[in-house]
């Protein structure tokens, strides 16, 4: 997680920011909570290629729950801790799948003063090596200005 | 060497697509922020997904922003997504642009009987692209001219196997961005070799087959080939 604070100030519509993560079959199950011994719940979409396969998927997929957990952290690394991150919302438009590379990328789409105080718009999402973007959004952020 | 104008002929706003996070004038004040790093992008054409409502007017913010924004429709036909340009009264009392299974041989023969044009969205994706119902089920390419051969939403593999489709069956090719969200408009564009100013002259363009796609990045080069 970023300590670095971002200021209203300093944003520009454009402003693009990035990380890489792969969300590995490990990682998954921590989010999950499972023990690796086990064979995950359900269909298994999320523990096994197998499982996912039964249901149509190509490999085991990431828990859409995590990939907006992702997500969220990406926008929370931007903003830094002084930041609210007031909205945040996304639409799944194709699986993430385990063991894709990822890049998750915010784009400053919009930065108002408004009543309610400094806003700041961001579009958000994740593309993979294919050329994919599974799942796309939008967060609004409020962000301190510079004492 | 002559110049380009570039359309994204495929997006959707929040005005009247319930999938969609970006708004119109957020798409121009973007389109503005990638012309000052150098992007070209002349127009955009709103295509909501299965509607198409006449009394909408972007004029003023086209104006305010210096864009063209024209109006089409993504439709739902029995072959996939189908963008329609240039419709007329008689094409929305003729169908229930609502249907999601919609005879898309009728489809594009209304369009084209009544002056418009259309185009066979994202033909390269699975159940919502033409090139599979082809593969699949046979069914006949004519009377679709034009395909949205690159298209932004699509994977690589999905935009590759379009392009062999159309080059198979020597179909003409567009590109368009399948905008949902704001960062996402003119992603992939058309070149054409006249400017546009109206849908008539959109309609006029698309019939002549001069035109082809490319992405944002092309544009930086000015002259980009085809």
């Amino acid at each position: 997680m970023s300590e670095a604070q971002r200021y209203f100030e300093e944003v520009d519509l454009g402003d693009e920011y990035a990380e890489e993560m792969t969300p590995t079959p490990e990682l998954v199950r921590e989010f999950l909570g499972l023990n690796p011994a086990r064979g995950g719940p359900g269909d298994g979409r999320f523990t096994s290629d197998e499982g996912a396969r039964s249901i149509g998927m190509r490999a085991a997929i990431v828990p859409g729950s995590m990939s907006m957990s992702i997500i969220s952290r990406l926008v929370e690394d931007w903003m830094g801790p002084e930041g609210t991150l007031h909205s945040l919302d996304v639409s799944y438009r194709r699986p993430v799948l385990q063991g894709d590379d990822l890049k998750l990328q915010a784009l400053v789409t919009d930065a108002d003063e408004t009543p309610e105080g400094p806003r700041v718009k961001l579009d958000v999402y994740m593309e993979n090596a294919r050329g994919e973007r599974p799942l796309q959004g939008t967060a609004v952020v409020e962000l301190p200005r510079k004492a | 060497m002559p110049d380009y104008y570039y359309f994204d002929l495929h997006s959707h706003s929040t005005d009247a697509s319930d999938d969609a996070g970006g708004t119109v004038e957020g798409y121009l004040k973007w389109i503005v922020a990638r012309r000052k790093k150098g992007y070209k992008i002349d127009g955009i054409v709103l295509t909501e997904h299965r509607q198409y409502d006449p009394t909408v007017d972007y004029s003023a913010l086209a104006e305010q922003y210096g864009v063209v924004v024209l109006k089409g429709a993504e439709v739902e036909t029995d072959i996939g997504h189908v963008l329609a340009y240039g419709i007329d009264p008689r094409f929305t009392s003729q169908f229930d642009l609502s249907n999601v299974s919609l005879p898309y041989q009728d489809v594009f023969n209304a369009m084209y009987d009544y002056g418009g044009f259309a185009v066979g969205a994202h033909a390269g994706r699975a159940r919502i692209g033409l090139e599979e119902h082809y593969r699949l089920r046979g069914v006949s390419v004519p009377p679709v001219k034009v395909v949205e051969q690159l298209n932004g939403g699509s994977n690589d593999e999905e935009n590759g196997r379009a392009l062999v489709f159309a080059k198979e069956h020597g179909l003409g090719r567009v590109g368009g961005s399948d905008a949902h969200f704001v960062s996402a408009i003119g992603r992939c564009l058309t070149a054409f070799r006249r400017p546009i100013r109206s849908v008539e002259d959109l309609v006029q363009e698309l019939k002549s087959g001069e035109f082809f796609p490319v992405t944002v990045e092309q544009t930086l080069a000015g002259h980009p080939d085809e």
